[in-house]
């Protein structure tokens, strides 16, 4: 009867390790305000939740039995959550009677607490029982597999049997150890008897002679080896109802950790499709996840309604985007400052990430071929100083994504080589864009160096260019639309960006944000 | 007569911790001390008194350097061998044991065990000499007496008899009833299923993912406690004619063990020792080699070794610089290898390994260098800096010249002499001159001579010394690279030194991708 909600075939791993570079995306793409919303306070679902989301799967079958579980989750909102609570509280009594560890103990107290934990959790199993006939048949996803399993093997007559088996334990007419002559003529091999009614000549037969003594009552060395002796012949059947007991409490654990990503999933989603003045509905839809392009395939990569999930959360209506760049090797964006290429970029991220996550993503429809890594490459500080401190520590950090990348994989660039002159940013952003391209990586790069762009555009094929849409009026609508790099008027752009200024008509002021403004403490 | 793997036959057979004048002289000055220490931690011998006692007759060595020649062909058999090792302690463990219980079931138990231990090991021992490919006489001699002794009446009834009691013993089977404080026994002949196998089977259905065991391990070698005891002594009247056997089985055999096999085991662990210093040395790319031996003393030498390294020191270091290792060679008239350059720059280090080179190589073992070629030398004589502070400058000198004296009365044309940085208490013209002189007689005399020493000039004596530098780096002159090379005193050696920034060019980076 095993949990297995996360993955077809094993338990969720929350020790595992993530990707290395799972903190730069945790910050790069700002996915703290995504992973605290679908938390909702509680670490357990934070933490699983953050796992899930920073260790992709690579597999479509695996993302399929994801999505098809949270689809049944969706459907049981109810029943998830009660089951996740129960195992919480199943959980709790549990550490009221591990008080200690469980290193060095003897087969006695193995054996004892064995029989404790099997003995309180038995009502829990019960009510998992319950729960489960509530929930009818799904659609074959985790949670089907877990009901049905729970179904047919937690049975009435089970728990009779385990009952009677826990009164057994108790050994009401001693303990008959059976034995033979090991290395030096000392017992070994201990074989425990069942304890049953009959007297011990009988079940031993009557033919036989028998010797007894009596441990003298202040022999206390000898009760001590009276002790030990019980524990060999014990050994391991407190080992069977040791383990029996980690079983139980590994159920629950499994249990807890495996429903808790869904229970992360479930919050979300409310909070992504509530719509309210504070926080506007954000299209959801399912991802259809392709295979990693191999030399004969084309990268696929095409959107439409794309968000970015943080920003609605955040309560500023989100800015849809579409992107067809099928078949292209990289994607160039380029154009107005604070036009949104960061906020798009990010969505790009978050996107890919929550697909392969097994999760629903921000847009109203989504295809993309799976990425055999994801990393990003994100300008540090809005500090344009150009120390060659900076542009070693960005060309530090590129190596080592350099080294982590295979083929396949995602790098999103966000104003990467600029830190210094443009002349030589460009020289070196093109020498690592071939060489990255050329190995088979998808590169999305965010760039206001005209330069870089245009030496893409001049020397890199099958490449997607990209600009941030600015209106007539020279304000921003947020929007990227296919063209081609242009040379920019920083200036302007920045004297625009800082009106109104003193001396003008008073204006109305210009209703943007560029970056999600984060109120945490909201909840559900 | 003896079967020795370290003497031939007929050779005076010394004893491992017979020490005849105590440590050599020379072994602080070589660190050969430190090579000892570690070579005794990886045995249970004392292997002091072989390790210090280099031979001078090239037969002698040579009737070692063949069994290492075996062992290191042999991969299997060393590995054996170490198991055999590792066996004949055992079985010293458990006489002991034997000797120790005070429950005489208990005792003859162990003298059982004890010698069903010994049979295994008797026959692994020949089986895998029998396997192997011997060309050493050493190792032939041995598998030579176990052919016989595999054959003997002797073993051959340990072997029946063992195996009987042993049968015997093993049908027992009783069963013991703990109520409250009292213990029954008796003999179990209803044998019932396992309980714990049934409660495993109940809760299979529970299972998630391995639990870790619960079972308590037990060491099994503890003694029996006093309730184990009474039970024994129980079952054995419950038994008495299995237990009578036993008896009569403990007395008939009382020592058992072959002389000749006890020998082997602390000869061998020479080898062992040896082979496994080197194997560590070796997973870190140090090499050794058999040397050739040259006998005659001509006037012209012919020695060499290259890729020597301080075996102390990488026995000691875990670092790179502890390994590197460096060539010499006397050819011809030369006599003196003259070692100058900057301090901290190995030359010690380097005049070490020579000195190390001829010592074990006079012990027959495989010496820490790619390939040499040696004579048989009849002795070593160092002469290092003193430790110890002398309040009176002349004190010191006079105490140098004495030493140093001293070894010239001794040496022949087949021995090696180390200096290690002489006279340094005296003027720089003082000690040219000293120097020169030394130097000068030991080449009349013939003797090798390695002198570690900061005077450039007494590098430039002549045909017979051969200057040698340690070096620094070409691109940076504070940097050393215990590099110790034939040149000119004072010169350079062009080191070229490459900077590699973040290896992010267009080649560079589609390499590493696609890796």
């Amino acid at each position: 009867m095993k949990v297995q909600l996360m993955y077809p075939d094993r338990h969720v791993d929350l020790d595992a390790d993530l990707p290395a570079q799972a903190n730069d995306l945790i910050a790069d793409l700002q996915l703290k305000p995504l992973i605290e919303v679908a938390a909702d306070a509680d670490k357990l679902v934070e933490t699983a939740f953050q796992h899930a989301l920073l260790s992709p799967l690579d597999d479509i079958a695996e993302i399929e039995y994801r999505q098809r579980t949270l689809q049944e989750c969706v459907e049981q909102e109810a029943a998830v959550r009660q089951l996740y609570e129960l195992a919480g509280q199943a959980l709790n009594e549990k550490r009221q009677i591990m008080i200690s560890g469980f290193f060095r103990d003897r087969p006695s107290t193995i054996l004892h607490r064995g029989t404790a934990i099997l003995s309180t959790m038995l009502p829990y199993l019960h009510r998992v029982r319950r729960i489960a006939d509530g929930v009818g048949r799904q659609s074959g996803g985790g949670l089907d597999r877990f009901v049905s399993d729970v179904l047919q093997e937690l049975t009435e007559d089970y728990f009779v049997e385990v009952a009677e088996e826990l009164r057994r334990l108790e050994f009401p007419g001693g303990m008959i150890i059976g034995k033979r002559l090991g290395v030096a003529n000392k017992g070994e091999e201990d074989t425990l008897h069942a304890p049953a009614r009959e007297p011990f000549a009988e079940r031993i037969g009557l033919s036989s002679r028998s010797f007894s003594f009596q441990i003298a009552p202040r022999d206390m060395a000898g009760a001590d080896a009276l002790a030990d002796l019980e524990n060999h012949g014990i050994n391991k059947v407190a080992d069977a109802v040791g383990r029996a007991g980690d079983h139980v409490l590994g159920f629950f654990t499994n249990l807890q950790s495996e429903l808790a990503f869904y229970l992360g999933c479930l919050t979300l989603r409310r909070a992504l499709l509530d719509d309210d003045a504070a926080r506007p509905a954000v299209a959801l839809c399912w991802p259809r996840p392709k295979p990693v392009p191999t030399a004969g395939s084309a990268p696929e990569l095409s959107a439409d309604g794309l968000t970015n999930p943080c920003l609605a959360l955040g309560g500023t209506s989100a800015v849809q985007n579409a992107i067809e760049a099928d078949s292209a090797r990289g994607v160039i964006i380029t154009g107005a400052n604070s036009g949104g290429k960061s906020t798009f970029l990010r969505s790009l991220g978050i996107a890919h990430l929550m697909m392969h996550a097994g999760m629903f993503v921000c847009a109203r429809s989504w295809t993309a071929s799976l990425r055999t890594g994801i990393f990003t490459h994100f300008v540090r500080e809005e500090d344009d100083t150009m120390t060659s401190g900076r542009f070693d520590e960005e060309l530090k950090r590129m190596s080592t994504i350099v080294q982590a990348l295979r083929p396949g994989g995602l790098v999103l660039m966000n104003e990467s080589f600029a830190s210094t002159n443009e002349g030589e940013g460009a020289r070196v952003g093109i020498e690592v864009l071939r060489g990255l391209i050329d190995a088979g990586v998808i590169v999305v790069m965010v760039t206001h160096l005209y330069e870089l762009a245009r030496a893409t555009q001049a020397e890199l094929e099958d490449l997607l260019f990209l600009r941030a849409e600015r209106l007539d009026d020279g304000n921003r609508s947020y929007r990227m639309l296919p063209g081609e790099p242009r040379p920019t008027s920083h200036g302007q752009d920045i004297y625009h960006r800082l009106a109104p200024w003193p001396g003008e008509d008073s204006q109305p002021e210009p209703d943007e944000v560029a970056e999600p403004q984060w109120s945490s403490g909201r909840a559900r | 007569m003896t079967t020795s793997v370290l003497f031939r036959s007929g050779a005076v057979v010394p004893g491992p911790d017979n020490q005849a004048d105590g440590d050599p002289a020379y072994f602080p000055d070589l660190h050969l001390d430190q090579v000892q220490a570690e070579l005794n931690r990886h045995c249970e011998v004392d292997l002091t008194g072989w390790f210090q006692r280099g031979l001078s007759n090239v037969e002698d060595i040579g009737f070692r350097q063949a069994v290492f020649a075996d062992l290191q062909r042999e991969t299997a058999l060393t590995t054996h061998l170490e198991e055999f090792v590792q066996a004949m302690h055992q079985l010293r463990g458990y006489l002991l044991t034997v000797t120790k219980r005070r429950n005489r079931h208990e005792s003859d138990g162990w003298f059982l065990h004890a010698v069903m231990h010994y049979l295994r090991t008797v026959d692994q021992l020949h089986s895998c000499l029998t396997e192997a490919n011997l060309d050493s006489p050493g190792l032939r001699a041995v598998r030579d007496h176990l052919d016989g002794y595999s054959q003997s009446v002797q073993l051959g009834q340990l072997r029946t008899d063992s195996e009987r009691v042993e049968r015997l013993l093993a049908e027992v089977r009783y069963a013991v009833r703990i109520m409250g404080s009292r213990v029954t026994v008796t003999l179990d002949d209803v044998p019932t299923g396992d309980f714990s196998s049934r409660v495993d089977r109940v809760f299979a259905r529970l299972a998630q993912q391995e639990t870790r065991s619960r079972l308590v391990v037990y060491p099994s070698d503890h003694g029996l406690s006093s309730v184990e005891t009474s039970i024994l002594d129980r079952v054995a009247r419950l038994c008495p004619d299995t237990f009578a056997e036993l008896s009569a089985f403990a007395i008939k055999h009382a020592g058992f063990a072959d002389e000749t096999l006890t020998r082997f085991d602390s000869e061998i662990q020479f080898y062992l020792a040896y082979l496994a210093v080197m194997t560590g040395l070796g997973r870190r790319g140090a090499r050794f080699t058999l040397p050739d031996l040259v006998v005659s003393a001509k006037t012209a030498l012919d020695d060499f070794g290259s890729e020597a390294f301080d075996l102390a020191l990488a026995i000691a270091g875990d670092h790179k610089q502890d390994l590197v290792s460096n060539d010499f060679a006397w050819h011809g008239a030369e006599r003196t290898l003259v070692v100058s350059g900057p301090n901290q720059g190995g030359k010690t280090t380097f005049a070490r390994s020579i000195g190390q080179i001829y010592h074990v190589a006079a012990l027959g073992c495989p010496v820490p260098a790619a390939r040499a070629r040696l004579m048989v030398i009849d002795g070593i004589h160092t002469h290092f800096e003193r430790m110890e502070e002398h309040t009176d400058v002349g004190g010191k000198l006079e105490d140098d010249l004495r030493r140093i004296h001293h070894v010239l009365e001794r040496v022949t044309a087949r021995s090696l002499v180390i200096v290690n940085e002489m006279f340094t208490s005296t003027t720089l013209s003082d000690a040219e001159f000293l120097g020169r002189e030394i130097i000068d007689r030991l080449r009349n005399i013939g003797t090798r001579l390695v002198y570690v020493t900061f005077i450039d000039d007494l590098a430039r004596l002549g045909p017979h010394t051969v200057s040698m530098v340690s070096m620094t780096a070409e691109d940076d002159p504070a940097r050393r690279t215990f590099q110790v090379l034939r040149r000119a005193p004072g010169g350079k050696v062009y080191a070229q030194a490459i900077a590699r920034r973040y290896h992010l060019s267009h080649e560079l980076i589609t390499e590493e991708v696609l890796r």
